[in-house]
């Protein structure tokens, strides 16, 4: 069977083929924020800056690595942000 | 695609005894100086004795030609064909050419054999990488990389089960399933009311896995579905348990191999499975129809990826459902009803249709609420057990609906609201009448189905929105 690099769009069509990003939230108040260093040089020391910002605004905060910049994130440390944070930053520094 | 050359054009393939006969045949016509073309469509180094072969592995040349036998010579002036012929007959061979005594030694005439470009499959993958497909859904792109039943589930396509990736070639197989045309436009679709193709139809259809041949039962659902009296709309954004059920009637439900019997609501078959899975996947994408928005279902059911089965018309002495609501005898048909999931009813004792009708009507007032009434309409399936005790004492469909309609209406002093200490019930107004369960023309939709073994009958209960008897009803649409 011929694979081809597109398919036929099953939908209406009533929105943009680009699909679009989870709109970011209106009000962030009482949110566990998730911060996920990506292991480039310095990520952590920024990323301890960015916790200094939100913990003194009140919010908690939790931190989390991924083993290298160059992959996705480990399934584990998706679950356990998924069930431990609201909102994530995803963050890099160099 | 580079043009083939003028003069004359040979179509061989290695895997074909009269391609190999007649080789001895293009060597001689390359021998005499003749034009010749050669294009293999299996082996670019058969034949081994003739120059210059070209290799249409692709079959490319040969979905241009629209060969459909090999060997076909062709003979192609100004850059268009003016005549072929195929297999090997010496006298036609040397009329065409206009060379005598090709063949010395072969027999006289040998047929050739299938094209590789017609096998099954491969023309509608033809047509979508060199041809004109008539598709005009958008293109959604993605890399070499990406896994397309992937991105599917990542753009909400799906019921949360795998999808077929609906490419051209897999469309246009199905597209071949009917003669309507694919811009022809069944009606809106809810909830967003928007244009329902047969193209679109059959997209959705690829995806849920169906096979051209499900396309006629497959659009006359879709059409049921947008009759106004089905109300799909209301039933796809309901709190309630129910969703689209399809019963099949007619010849056709053997010919595209649907069951009827063993394990009928159940897994296993693919032409049950599919339609209906069809029927869901077009309310999701085409309507936008999809839980936790316009689906405000509570509970749903299981029936919601997809609940399609046909009846068991194999007793001639019964009137199928179709039938009975005013179809052709003989025709093909779809019923859709509101249903959710199965109730079970199983009666080893009763040994008479009126001890069995009346059973089972014990069952049948349970259904939405026991103090409940006119309200859901209801699929009722005889299992051919349960059906030979009724048939034993002389009852076929008339005595059977009878039957269950009576022992179903209650005293309505018992189901008034406040009655035997339940706040639910119906119209203190009507605790002195006599009060039918279910609407008399279509609350109970009587069908035969099932495996062979059991003293079962089903009940798949209804919706709500049946109350609204004018309004909302069952729809069966001939085809």
């Amino acid at each position: 069977m011929a694979e081809t690099n597109y398919l036929r769009d099953p939908t209406n069509e009533a929105t943009a083929s680009m699909r679009k990003s989870i709109p970011m939230p209106d009000d962030i108040a009482g949110k566990t924020i998730a911060l996920l260093d990506i292991s480039k040089e310095r990520s952590m020391e920024f990323l301890d800056h960015i916790e200094a910002q939100f913990s003194d605004e009140g919010f908690t905060v939790k931190r989390y690595r991924k083993a290298t910049m160059s992959k996705p994130a480990a399934t584990e440390i998706i679950q356990a942000i998924i069930q431990e944070a609201d909102l994530v930053v995803e963050s890099l520094a160099d | 695609m580079a043009k083939s050359n003028d003069g004359l054009i040979a179509i061989v393939k290695r895997d074909c005894p009269t391609c190999e006969l007649v080789v001895p045949v293009l060597e001689r016509l390359q021998e005499t100086g003749a034009p010749l073309t050669v294009y293999s469509q299996d082996d670019p180094s058969f034949p081994e004795s003739v120059k210059g072969v070209i290799d249409d592995r692709t079959l490319e040349q040969s979905f241009y030609h629209d060969i459909e036998f090999v060997p076909t010579l062709i003979r192609q002036d100004g850059g268009k064909e003016s005549k072929r012929i195929f297999g090997w007959n010496r006298e036609d061979w040397e009329k065409f050419t206009g060379i005598q005594g090709l063949g010395e030694g072969l027999p006289d005439n040998q047929p050739g054999c299938g094209s590789k470009s017609v096998e099954p499959g491969v023309p509608e993958q033809l047509q979508a990488r060199y041809g004109k497909v008539p598709m005009k859904s958008r293109k959604i792109e993605f890399s070499e990389w990406d896994d397309p039943v992937e991105q599917a589930f990542d753009r909400g396509w799906t019921d949360g089960l795998p999808i077929v990736p609906p490419t051209d070639d897999r469309i246009l197989r199905m597209l071949s399933g009917t003669d309507r045309a694919p811009e022809e436009v069944l009606g809106l679709m809810p909830p967003d009311y928007m244009e329902c193709t047969v193209e679109k139809i059959a997209i959705n259809a690829v995806m849920a896995g169906a096979r051209p041949e499900y396309m006629p039962v497959i659009l006359a659902t879709v059409e049921a579905a947008l009759n106004p009296k089905f109300t799909l709309h209301g039933v796809l954004c309901t709190l309630f348990f129910s969703g689209p059920v399809i019963c099949v009637n007619g010849p056709i439900a053997k010919s595209i191999g649907m069951n009827w019997g063993h394990n009928v609501f159940g897994q296993g078959n693919r032409a049950n499975a599919t339609i209906g899975r069809t029927l869901q996947l077009i309310v999701r994408n085409v309507g936008g129809g999809r839980p936790g928005e316009i689906d405000r279902a509570v509970f749903g059911n299981p029936g919601k990826y997809t609940f399609c089965f046909a009846e068991d018309e194999t007793d001639p002495e019964w009137e199928p459902l179709h039938v009975s609501r005013g179809c052709t005898p003989g025709s093909n048909a779809v019923t859709l009803h509101h249903g959710h999931g199965t109730q079970a009813f199983a009666d080893d004792f009763a040994r008479s249709a009126d001890q069995l009708a009346r059973s089972l009507s014990m069952s049948l007032v349970n259904e939405l609420h026991p103090k409940k009434a006119q309200s859901a309409n209801v699929i009722v399936a005889i299992s051919p057990e349960h059906y030979r005790i009724y048939k034993e004492d002389g009852w076929g469909r008339k005595e059977i609906e009878e039957a269950l309609h009576h022992y179903t209406t209650r005293p309505g002093k018992d189901l008034i609201k406040g009655a035997h200490g339940i706040d639910a019930g119906i119209d203190p107004a009507m605790a002195e009448e006599m009060v039918p369960k279910f609407w008399r023309d279509h609350g109970i939709l009587l069908i035969r189905a099932g495996g062979t073994a059991g003293l079962q009958t089903a009940i798949i209960g209804g919706w709500g929105g049946g109350r609204n008897h004018d309004e909302i009803q069952p729809v069966t649409h001939e085809f």
